[in-house]
C-alpha cells in the first residue's frame, strides 16, 4: 500500500524525510520504500498478520509509536439514522456487521482535485466522486466500502446470502462469473448484485449522467460491512480475482471501523456530491464487550530477549500502538485493540515493544549449548554417506541434483506397472509423479551433457526417493550412471564402484528386464541391496542418448549398515610367506560366471586359501580365458608345497566338475 | 697401412662425432657407431691387428697410440651412454597434462550444506534429517500455521494424491524444513540444538530465481534460558565464518507464524562492504535468512511439556547462499547436471 507523507502528517507529527520514514518503518518490521510521486510518498509491504497496516491510520499509528507522538484520529460525525426505507436480510454467517446507508439526490461527477491527487498518490485511479469517496475512506480506515445504484436494486431489497449453484453475475470488470454455494453474494429480489467483499456487479454500478446509459445514478446505497475471511478467500482464489477489498477482508478488517467508515463516507458524500441521507438498515452481530486481555510482567521482555527496556518506555510504546495498558503490581494488563488479530500471548507484546524499541539494541552473546540429546545420533550415518560419496568422486563421478518429480512419460518408460505417487496440484506435466529412483533425472542430465558435446560422463545422485513398499514412505537411494563410447568401459566404471564398496562381497543375480539389458540384482551378505544394468536402446533413445549407458542403484538404508565403521573388523596379517598358485581356464560365460568360479574355489580351497584374485581375462575364438592367482597362508607356519598342492588339486577337481577346461 | 695416417683419421672421425652429436644420441644410433668403430670389423680392431703384426721396435709406440684412440672412443661412448641413462629418469615434458580420469566432485549445493552444517556443529548443534513427504499436521498446524489464513500463501504446497490421514491430515511435499522442529520435539527430550538440511518443494514456476524444488537448512535450539539475543550471536558467528569475518548483521522485525518475536536477517553486503552495489540493490544489505524465538504453540509439541523452556529457530535457503557467494546468476544451473558447471566447484 502507498501513502503520501502529507496525509500521514494530518494524523501524526513527525519531521522525517520520506527516506528516513521508510527506513524507520522498515527497521520496525513494516518494509517500506520511497516511491516517485507528485507528493513525497512511500510504499509499504505488509506482513500477512498485520491487515491494520492496510490503512493510513494503521501506518500513522506505527509512525506515532516510532516518533512517540500522539495519533490524531479523524473526526467522524455521529449520524442520526432513521429507517432507510429498504429491506435488508442477512443469512447466518454471511456477515458479522452490515451497515446500509441510503442517500438520495446525489450528483455523480468528478471529485475535487485534492481527493483525486490523494488517490493517485496511493496508486488508485479516480473514477467519480462517489466511488472515489468510498476508496478514500477505505484507504483511511482499511474498511472496504461499496456503493450501489439504488434504482438498480430490484424490489428495494438487499439480501446477503450464499450463492445458488450455477447462479451468474457480471462484475464491474465486465466478466461473467459462475457462482457456487460457497460464495457470499449481495442479491436483490432477483439476482446477485455484488460478490460480497470482493467486487461489485455491473448492473448496479454507480454511473454519471450522460454516459450513454440513460440517466445517471441519483440514489445510492452505501455498504459498509464485515464479511467472514475464509469464504472470501476461497471465492477469490477460485474465481481468480484479487481486489483492494478482498485483500483486506481475507486478512481481517477491524470490526469497530465498519461503523466509523460508514458515517465518514456518508458525510463526505453529502458534502461533496450533494444529496441527503434518507436512512439506514443495520445488521450487527458484533459484541464489543469481548476484550482480549494479555498480562505482561515487566520483566518478560528482558527474560525473553536479553534487552532491558525501561518499564515506562514499554508502557509508552504499547499505548502508542493502540493497546490500553494498566499497571497491576509488576505486570501490565494489556487490552488488545479490535484491529489487532495477531496479539494473544505475552510473546506477541514482547515483539511489539522490542521492534519499536529497536532490534538493533539486541546484544550478541553465544549461548552455551551444554547438553544436546541429539548429538551423534545422525553422524555415523552421515559420515558413511560422505565416505561413499568420496569413493564415487575418486572414481570420477560428479554429483547431480535433479528434480524429484518426473513426467508421466518417464514414469511409463522406466517404472511401468509400478504404483507411483502423484502430485495433485502439479505445475507442469513434466513434474507429476514422485520418483521411485533418481535414474530418470540422471538420464536427463546425460542428455543435457551429450547435447553439449560431453559424451563420456559419470554422474551420481543421493536422494530420498519413494519407497516401493508403502506409498507414503521414502528411502535413501544412490543412483549412478556411466556413459562411454563402448559398453566395456561404460560397465567397468560401474563395476568398480561395487568392488570399492563391497570388496568382493557383491553377488549378481541376473534377471530379464524389458527396460534394461545386462541386468542383475546385486546382493550383499545374501540381501538384495540394489540393481545394475544397461539402459536398453529403446529407453535411452527416448533421452536422445546414442552411446551405451550403464547404471547402478543401491538402497542406501540397506547398504549403510554393513559399511558403518563400527561394523569393520581387523583380520590378522600373514607372518609367514604365502604360497601362490596361478590357474587359468577356458570359461563358457553363458553357463558359468566369475562369481561361481570364485565361490567353488573358495569352497574347495581349504582354510588356508585366503585370497582368490582375477589376474587376467582374454578372449580367443569366441571363448573366454580367466586366470586366477590363489594365495594360501597359515598364521603359524610356512605351508609346504604338498599341502598346497592338495588344495589346488581339490580346486581343480571342483572346477572340472563345473565343466571348466583348465589351461595349465 | 700408414698407421699414423690411420690414427689421425680416427682422431678426426672422433672429433666429427663430437661436433655432430653435442648432446644425447638415441641408443640405437650410439650402438651403430660403437659397432662401426669398436666392433670386430671396425678400424680399431684392425689397428690392433696391425699392432700385433708390427715390428717390435714400433709396437710399443704403436700400441700406445692404438690404446689411446680406443680409450677415447670408449670414453666418448660411455659418456653418451651415461647421458642416455640419466635421460631415462627424466620426464621429457613435465607440463604435459595426464590422460587419467578426472576426480568427480560433490555438487556445490552439497558442499555448501556440508560447510554450513559444520559451522553450526562447531557451535554445538547436531545434524538431523527427515522425510520430504510430510503431512499437514507437521508442515502447518503444529507450526501454528492456520490453513485458512493468507499467511499460508507464502507456503504454497504440493499435495499428494493420497487419502488424508484422520489425525495428521493430507499428505504433501514439505514446503520447508521446519516440520522437523515438531518431529524432533516428539522424539527427543530437550535440551537439543539441531540443524536439518534438505530438499523442500513449492509449486513455483521455474525461472532464473525460482525453482519448485530447492534446499533449506533449519536450525533450532530448545533449552532453559535461551534468549532472542543468542540467536543474533549464533547467526552473526555463522555469517562471519561463511561469508567474511568483517560482515555485519542486521535484524529486522518480521512475521513468521512459528516464531515470536521474529526477525529477518540481513548481512552487510560483502561485495561493496555496505556502500551499495547491484548485488545488494544499492542498500548495502542482503537478506539472508529468517529467524525468531520458537512460538509457544510450537513448543507445546514437546510431549513432556514446555514449562520453563524457550527456543530459537532459523531457516535459510541454500541455493540463495550459494548464488550469493559464488556469483551464480541462474538457479536452474544447479539442477541440469551440466558437468561443465559441476566441475567448477
Amino acid at each position: 500500500m502507498r501513502v503520501s507523507l502529507d496525509w500521514l502528517k494530518e494524523l501524526v507529527d513527525f519531521d522525517w524525510s520520506a527516506e528516513e520514514l521508510a527506513d524507520r518503518l522498515t527497521m520496525a518490521g513494516l518494509n517500506a520504500w520511497v516511491v516517485p510521486c507528485e507528493l513525497p510518498s512511500i510504499e509499504v509491504e505488509i506482513t500477512s498478520n498485520r491487515p491494520d497496516w492496510l490503512s493510513v491510520i494503521g501506518i500513522g499509528r506505527e509512525v506515532s509509536a516510532l516518533a512517540r507522538s500522539r495519533l490524531r484520529l479523524p473526526e467522524v460525525p455521529d449520524l442520526e439514522l432513521k429507517d432507510g426505507d429498504f429491506e435488508l436480510e442477512v443469512e447466518e454467517d454471511c456477515a458479522l456487521r452490515y451497515f446500509g446507508l441510503r442517500i438520495d439526490g446525489v450528483e455523480v461527477g468528478p471529485s475535487p482535485d485534492w481527493l483525486q491527487k490523494r488517490l493517485l498518490c496511493c496508486g488508485i485511479n479516480p473514477v467519480n466522486n462517489v466511488v472515489d469517496i468510498t476508496n478514500y475512506v477505505m484507504l483511511l480506515f482499511g474498511q472496504p466500502l461499496h456503493a450501489f445504484d439504488f434504482d438498480r436494486i430490484n424490489g428495494g431489497l438487499l439480501r446477503v446470502r450464499r450463492a445458488r449453484k450455477g447462479e451468474k453475475i457480471e462484475t464491474i470488470d465486465h466478466k461473467e462469473r459462475i457462482l457456487s454455494p460457497e460464495d457470499i453474494v449481495i442479491a436483490d429480489a432477483v439476482s446477485p448484485v455484488a460478490l460480497a467483499g470482493i467486487i461489485g456487479g455491473l448492473s448496479s454500478e454507480i454511473t454519471p449522467p450522460l454516459s450513454g446509459q440513460g440517466r445517471g445514478t441519483t440514489r445510492i446505497l452505501l455498504e459498509s460491512a464485515l464479511f467472514p475471511r475464509v469464504p472470501i478467500r476461497r471465492t477469490r482464489q477460485r474465481l481468480g480475482i484479487s481486489t483492494e477489498a478482498s485483500y483486506r477482508f481475507e486478512r481481517g478488517v477491524d470490526p469497530v471501523g465498519v461503523e466509523k467508515a460508514c458515517y465518514l463516507a456518508g458525510d463526505m458524500i453529502v458534502r461533496l456530491c450533494g444529496g441527503r441521507i434518507v436512512g439506514a438498515k443495520v445488521y450487527d452481530r458484533y459484541d464489543p464487550s469481548q476484550k482480549r486481555i494479555v498480562s505482561l510482567p515487566f520483566s518478560t521482555v528482558e527474560e525473553l530477549t536479553g534487552v532491558k527496556v525501561p518499564v515506562k518506555e514499554q508502557e509508552e510504546i504499547l499505548s502508542h500502538l493502540g493497546f490500553k495498558v494498566k499497571r497491576i503490581g509488576k505486570t501490565f494488563d494489556v487490552a488488545v485493540p479490535s484491529f489487532r488479530f495477531d496479539v494473544g500471548i505475552p510473546e506477541d507484546l514482547v515483539e511489539e515493544v522490542l521492534r519499536i524499541y529497536g532490534y538493533d539494541k539486541l546484544p550478541s552473546d553465544l549461548p552455551c549449548i551444554k547438553a544436546n540429546s541429539l548429538r551423534g545420533e545422525f553422524s555415523p550415518r552421515e559420515r558413511t554417506l560422505r565416505e561413499i560419496a568420496q569413493i564415487l568422486q575418486a572414481r570420477g563421478y560428479f554429483e547431480c541434483i535433479s528434480f524429484s518429480l518426473i513426467s508421466g512419460k518417464q514414469a511409463e518408460l522406466l517404472f511401468p506397472g509400478e504404483r507411483l505417487l502423484k502430485v495433485s496440484n502439479t505445475i507442469s506435466r513434466d513434474y507429476t509423479y514422485l520418483r521411485p529412483s533418481a535414474l530418470p533425472g540422471l538420464l536427463s542430465s546425460l542428455r543435457y551433457n551429450a547435447s553439449r558435446g560431453v559424451k563420456e560422463v559419470k554422474l551420481y545422485e543421493i536422494s530420498q526417493v519413494l519407497s516401493g513398499d508403502t506409498l507414503c514412505k521414502e528411502r535413501l537411494e544412490l543412483a549412478l550412471v556411466s556413459m562411454a563410447r563402448d559398453m566395456g568401459s561404460a560397465y567397468a566404471q560401474v563395476r568398480v564402484v561395487l568392488q570399492d564398496l563391497f570388496k568382493g562381497k557383491e553377488k549378481f543375480v541376473p534377471k530379464k528386464d524389458r527396460r534394461f539389458a545386462s541386468y542383475a540384482e546385486v546382493l550383499v551378505d545374501g540381501e538384495r541391496v540394489g540393481d545394475v544394468g544397461k539402459v536398453r536402446k529403446r529407453v535411452s533413445q527416448e533421452f536422445d542418448l546414442k552411446d551405451p549407458v550403464f547404471f547402478l542403484r543401491l538402497d542406501l538404508e540397506k547398504v549403510l549398515k554393513p559399511l558403518l565403521g563400527s561394523q569393520k573388523r581387523y583380520r590378522p596379517l600373514p607372518n609367514f610367506p604365502a604360497v601362490e598358485r596361478d590357474l587359468s581356464m577356458w570359461v563358457d560365460t553363458s553357463r558359468i560366471s566369475h562369481q561361481d568360479l570364485v565361490e567353488e574355489m573358495q569352497r574347495r580351497g581349504g582354510e588356508f586359501l585366503k585370497e582368490v584374485r582375477l589376474i587376467d581375462v582374454f578372449r580367443k575364438e569366441g571363448r573366454y580365458s580367466y586366470a586366477y592367482r590363489l594365495r594360501f597362508w597359515a598364521e603359524d607356519r610356512t605351508l609346504t608345497d604338498e599341502e598346497v598342492n592338495r588344495f589346488v588339486g581339490e580346486i581343480m577337481e571342483g572346477l572340472k566338475a563345473l565343466g571348466v577346461e583348465l589351461r595349465i | 697401412m700408414d698407421w699414423r695416417e690411420e690414427v689421425k683419421r680416427l682422431e678426426k672421425a672422433l672429433e666429427e662425432l663430437r661436433s655432430r652429436y653435442p648432446a644425447i644420441i638415441p641408443s640405437g644410433e650410439l650402438e651403430k657407431i660403437r659397432t662401426e668403430f669398436l666392433g670386430k670389423k671396425g678400424p680399431i680392431k684392425a689397428l690392433f691387428d696391425f699392432v700385433k703384426k708390427a715390428p717390435a721396435e714400433e709396437r710399443r709406440e704403436l700400441g700406445q697410440f692404438a690404446n689411446k684412440i680406443k680409450r677415447a672412443f670408449e670414453e666418448w661412448i660411455s659418456e653418451k651412454r651415461n647421458l642416455l641413462q640419466e635421460a631415462e629418469e627424466e620426464i621429457p615434458d613435465l607440463s604435459l597434462p595426464a590422460f587419467l580420469p578426472d576426480l568427480g566432485r560433490p555438487h556445490i549445493i552439497t558442499q555448501t550444506i556440508e560447510e554450513i552444517v559444520s559451522i553450526f556443529e562447531e557451535l554445538g548443534f547436531a545434524l538431523a534429517t527427515g522425510p520430504e513427504i510430510e503431512q499437514e499436521f507437521y508442515n502447518f498446524s503444529a507450526l501454528n500455521i492456520d490453513i485458512t489464513h493468507p499467511s499460508r500463501d507464502a507456503f504454497d504446497t504440493f499435495y499428494l494424491d493420497l487419502p488424508a490421514d484422520k489425525e495428521k491430515g493430507r499428505y504433501l511435499l514439505r514446503s520447508h524444513t521446519s516440520p522437523m522442529q515438531v518431529r524432533i520435539m516428539e522424539a527427543y527430550e530437550p535440551p537439543f540444538a539441531v540443524v536439518v538440511p534438505g530438499r523442500v518443494y513449492r509449486p513455483d514456476a521455474v525461472d532464473s530465481s525460482h525453482s519448485f524444488m530447492f534446499h533449506q537448512i533449519e536450525g533450532f535450539a530448545v533449552d532453559r534460558g535461551i534468549k532472542f539475543y543468542h540467536l543474533k550471536a549464533v547467526l552473526w558467528e555463522f555469517a562471519r565464518r561463511f561469508f567474511d569475518r568483517s560482515v555485519e548483521l542486521r535484524f529486522r522485525p518480521h512475521y513468521f507464524p512459528f516464531t515470536e518475536p521474529s526477525a529477518e536477517v540481513d548481512v552487510s553486503c560483502m561485495f561493496c562492504k555496505g556502500k551499495g552495489c547491484s548485488v545488494c540493490k544499492g542498500t548495502g544489505w542482503i537478506e539472508v535468512l529468517g529467524c525468531g524465538m520458537i512460538h509457544p504453540k510450537v513448543l507445546a509439541n514437546i510431549p513432556s511439556g514446555s514449562e520453563g523452556l524457550t527456543g530459537i529457530a532459523f531457516g535459510l535457503g541454500v541455493e540463495r547462499m550459494c548464488m550469493l557467494r559464488y556469483g551464480i546468476p541462474d538457479i536452474r544451473l544447479f539442477y541440469t547436471g551440466d558437468v561443465r558447471f559441476l566441475r567448477q566447484f
